[in-house]
């Protein structure tokens, strides 16, 4: 039946273009090159582990890792020295005869290749003491220093490191479903992050020598052992972060008496370690829900810093189902909190901070941490954990589990730009956001940097929005990866490419990403269908390993959206988007027929012709037609329309009957490999407008134009595409008919 | 040139050594576009507001707040000269003019437009910018120029004031 239909809709241009053509060149063939073809040449074969539907299978795993790990900071040295116990679970189907362990710290040691592997250039002009880090001083001792590894019983295991990583040779192969418990022991000098680089270390304050410690890869951490993978095998290069297992963690932190401290978890000793005056302090700000409370006070912070104590205090901290651990410490932390409600949970929003960062700090970071734990949540899940705190470090800007380093501080005089209030803000929603992204739905950044920080700048983006009308966010609206996406080809990476691999880094993992979300949620698919199946990932994958194929499948399979072609040219591809109008001829409704139209037949039923009398429709631009014919239709002019009218349509539909008096075939074209729907605006010549929306699909066997016939009663003065700059169209010189300068701001 | 290219890019890439890269980083971006049928080179630069008072308030020794509220006429003269001293235009061998036209702030950013005019020919063009760079030896000024459907990119640094493109 259907072929049929197809067969009376050919009307008989076969029969028109009867003339002979020159013998053309043989055409060579191809293969499918069609821009919505599914992505069975790209996604990995369902399995067991991982559905087609993007949820996890029936024989989905994953390893955990718990540790007890007590460490002590030597703040004089800037030292760091701990032990730990490990106790690693396989839960996997596999016998395992090694573990990989994590060495991050080893990225920063004399011998780490990260450096030898960059390329280099003289600096001309600097100062002389980064000439003399340079070219004088000796390297400074960093990485890890093991002290030993040993079993359960104290026995030394044998073990090899290989640059970031720590390959535990088991005695006896673990089977699926055994544990294995290790100790090690290590010491390593903290790092001064602001001269050295790194996510974690110190910040020193010259006037008086106290520091800001920022702690993390501070001990060594176990890979992931998963389906895709084995064990994570690709060393700490710098930029690709990390693959973690979840675990449960007591640690237990010994500074100098004076320190404040917070971390990732719940503290188990806080009249330890607090005054009874703040331990009350801190009981009114877990019922405290509009703003914040100070626990330890500026003049508490500022009398504190004042002295440096040779006493030692230890913080007990316990944490569950979390992949890391991170820790704040110094004798200059101000601390304040607040509870935050969610749906079905009350938890709490902290910061940390110095004197220096107020009255920002004071003013907007614990509340813009409640803010994002609401927002984030109402995208995803309630937050799991018990709290989130955000921490003063200058120049940071860096996640670990319930706990995040934030830049943005006042200048000397006090003052805040709005530029470094924004950042502050920003930065403070982003690190807080990745406690979703990736530290609960636990993706591998170590391959993939855009599956957090893609789907967390998108996050991001609507957090920012939410917060605030018009809140000047940099990533998410369509318009500002223009100027990336217009780029040279040669500094583009598609986004699915590995973490290390990336010219720049920003646009690539953090914006294009966002925005093509973005894209996704408000042009393509709609919040509703879009919002449904970021949840829906979200919620399967929590506390789990995705990949990227988990979250491509998921947001098809939840929303019965075809997304292949998107996700084939956003992330797959460095295509951008340019679609323009290339045509518009304006037709005449006549009843006679010009000389091109008069042989031409029209099939009748299956096998038959028809005779006619036919109406016209005549092109604008023929010769034959003069300007008195070119006038707006009027029904009862056309005797064959009149009469058909007369003969053939019921009283109702004469009353519903509608009246088109001008006829356009528009002509879009599309210079850009990227599909996306042709998004037209229709200016009549009243002023009045009209949108119109054509799925993607339109491009599906011409990838290159597009025509679209509009009747309207109205005449078109003006036709528009993407008129809200919603596409990342890279160039809006073509999206105008009749062809409009664009303003320039040179003339 | 390539060199020049992937150090820019190594700018951009160092930035992105944490998490989230909208670090405190001193970098502004120049497109210059070449315009046969106007006879035309477009210039839009993209610079950082505050950076930008702290330029001039160093260079002229007088607070400026450009993109605020209280900016001021002044400032906007201020502005028009810092470009005419600290970006400059040798086509084919000569200096041209580099006219200042107009400014608009972008959030954080201020978008200045410049043009040079009666550029019939383009064989070369010198482009000397040390707009910012003499301010922080750390400002990096990336320059996109754009003519006859290729596109060349150049940074300017502080011990890199001048370049020439060649067509």
């Amino acid at each position: 039946m259907k072929k049929i239909a197809l067969l009376l809709l050919l009307p008989v241009i076969t029969l028109a273009q009867e003339k002979s053509a020159p013998a053309a060149p043989k055409q060579t063939g191809k293969y499918d090159t069609n821009k919505f073809s599914q992505m069975y040449d790209l996604l990995a074969t369902p399995n067991m582990f991982r559905t087609a539907s993007g949820a996890p299978g029936p024989a989905y795993y994953q390893q955990q890792a718990d540790y007890k790990i007590d460490i002590e900071l030597d703040d004089k040295n800037s030292k760091l020295s701990g032990s730990e116990t490990v106790t690693y679970t396989n839960n996997s189907p596999d016998t395992l005869e090694y573990l990989w362990v994590q060495l991050d710290q080893n990225q920063q040691a004399k011998t780490s290749q990260s450096p030898l592997a960059e390329s280099q250039k003289i600096d001309q002009v600097l100062p002389a003491e980064k000439f003399a880090t340079d070219y004088l001083r000796e390297k400074p001792d960093r990485g890890f220093h093991i002290d030993y590894v040993k079993d359960v019983k104290g026995a030394p295991l044998s073990y090899t490191i290989n640059q970031t990583m720590m390959r535990i040779n088991l005695p006896v192969p673990m089977k699926p479903g055994d544990k294995f418990v290790f100790s090690t022991k290590w010491w390593y000098n903290i790092n001064n992050y602001r001269k050295e680089g790194g996510r974690s270390g110190y910040e020193v304050f010259e006037k008086d020598g106290n520091k800001i410690y920022v702690i993390a890869q501070f001990y060594p951490r176990m890979a992931v052992y998963n389906d895709v993978e084995g064990w994570q095998n690709m060393q700490f290069w710098g930029s690709g972060e990390f693959a973690l297992p979840f675990g449960n963690f007591d640690v237990n932190i010994t500074v100098p008496a004076d320190h404040v401290i917070d971390a990732t978890g719940e503290l188990l000793n806080r009249a330890e370690v607090f005054t009874p005056a703040q331990v009350k302090r801190y009981e009114l700000a877990q019922k405290t829900f509009d703003k914040p409370v100070v626990i330890v006070t500026q003049e508490e912070a500022t009398a504190t810093e004042k002295g440096f104590s040779d006493k030692k205090k230890t913080w007990r901290f316990s944490a569950k189902n979390v992949r890391d651990f991170g820790i704040a410490s110094s004798r200059k932390f101000i601390y304040d909190a607040m509870a935050v409600k969610l749906n079905n949970k009350v938890v709490m929003a902290e910061s940390v901070y110095p004197k220096e960062s107020n009255p920002l700090w004071g003013d907007y970071s614990t509340k813009t941490v409640a803010h994002t734990l609401k927002s984030y949540s109402s995208h995803t899940f309630d937050y799991p954990y018990p709290k989130a705190v955000s921490v003063s470090a200058e120049d940071q800007g860096m996640e670990y589990p319930m706990i995040c380093w934030n830049y943005g501080r006042p200048d000397e005089n006090g003052v805040t730009s709005d530029r470094t209030k924004h950042g502050m803000i920003s930065v403070i929603v982003h690190e807080v956001g990745h406690n979703f992204f990736p530290m609960i739905v636990n993706s591998d950044e170590r391959q993939w940097t855009w599956m957090d920080e893609g789907l967390n700048s998108f996050m991001q983006y609507m957090a920012e929005q939410e917060l605030e009308a018009n809140y000047p966010s940099n990533r998410g609206p369509a318009k500002n990866i223009v100027p990336y996406m217009s780029g040279d080809q040669k500094f583009l990476e598609p986004i699915m490419s590995n973490s290390e691999n990336i010219y720049q880094f920003g646009n690539n993992a953090y914006g294009k990403p966002a925005t093509g979300l973005n894209i996704l949620r408000e042009t393509v698919m709609g919040r509703e269908l879009f919002d449904h199946a970021f949840k829906v990932y979200a919620n399967r994958w929590k506390f789990k390993h995705p990949t990227p194929e988990d979250f491509f499948r998921t947001m098809e399979d939840a929303s019965a959206f075809d997304l292949d072609w998107f996700f084939r040219g956003w992330f797959y591809s460095t295509d951008f988007v340019d679609i323009g109008v290339e045509d518009v001829k304006q037709y005449y409704v006549s009843e006679t027929a010009t000389t091109d139209l008069k042989d031409v037949k029209v099939r009748k039923g299956r096998f038959g012709l028809d005779k006619g009398p036919f109406v016209y429709l005549v092109s604008g631009q023929n010769a034959e037609v003069n300007s008195n014919d070119k006038k707006a239709l009027k029904i009862e002019d056309v005797k064959l329309l009149s009469d058909y009218v007369n003969q053939n349509l019921s009283a109702d539909e004469k009353a519903n009957l509608k009246a088109p008096r001008y006829f356009y075939e528009v002509t879009f074209n599309k210079p850009g490999g990227m599909l996306m729907p042709i998004l037209v605006e229709i200016t009549y010549e009243d002023d009045t407008k009209e949108s119109f929306k054509y799925p993607a699909q339109i491009w599906r066997k011409n990838n290159d134009t597009a025509k679209k016939v509009y009747a309207t009663a109205k005449a078109i003065k003006k036709i528009q595409i993407d008129p809200k700059l919603e596409t990342a169209d890279i160039d809006i010189t073509n999206n105008t008919w009749p062809k409009q300068e664009v303003k320039s701001k040179f003339e | 040139m390539k060199k020049i290219v992937c150090m820019a890019f190594l700018g951009l890439l160092f930035c992105s050594v944490s998490a989230f890269e909208v670090h405190k980083f001193y970098m502004a971006i120049f497109q210059v576009n070449y315009t046969p049928e106007k006879k035309m080179l477009q210039i839009t630069s993209r610079i950082f507001v505050d950076d930008l008072n702290l330029a001039l308030e160093k260079k002229y020794g007088k607070k400026v707040y450009l993109g605020s509220e209280k900016e001021s006429a002044d400032d906007q003269g201020v502005l028009k000269k810092y470009f005419s001293e600290n970006l400059q235009i040798k086509v084919n061998g000569q200096s041209k003019p580099v006219v200042f036209l107009s400014k608009e702030l972008d959030g954080d950013v201020l978008i200045c437009y410049c043009r040079v005019t009666d550029i019939a020919k383009l064989h070369s063009a010198e482009i000397t910018n040390t707009l910012l760079t003499h301010w922080n030896s750390e400002q990096q000024n990336i320059l996109h120029f754009t003519a006859f459907g290729e596109k060349k990119t150049v940074l300017f640094t502080s011990s890199n004031k001048t370049e020439v493109l060649k067509f």
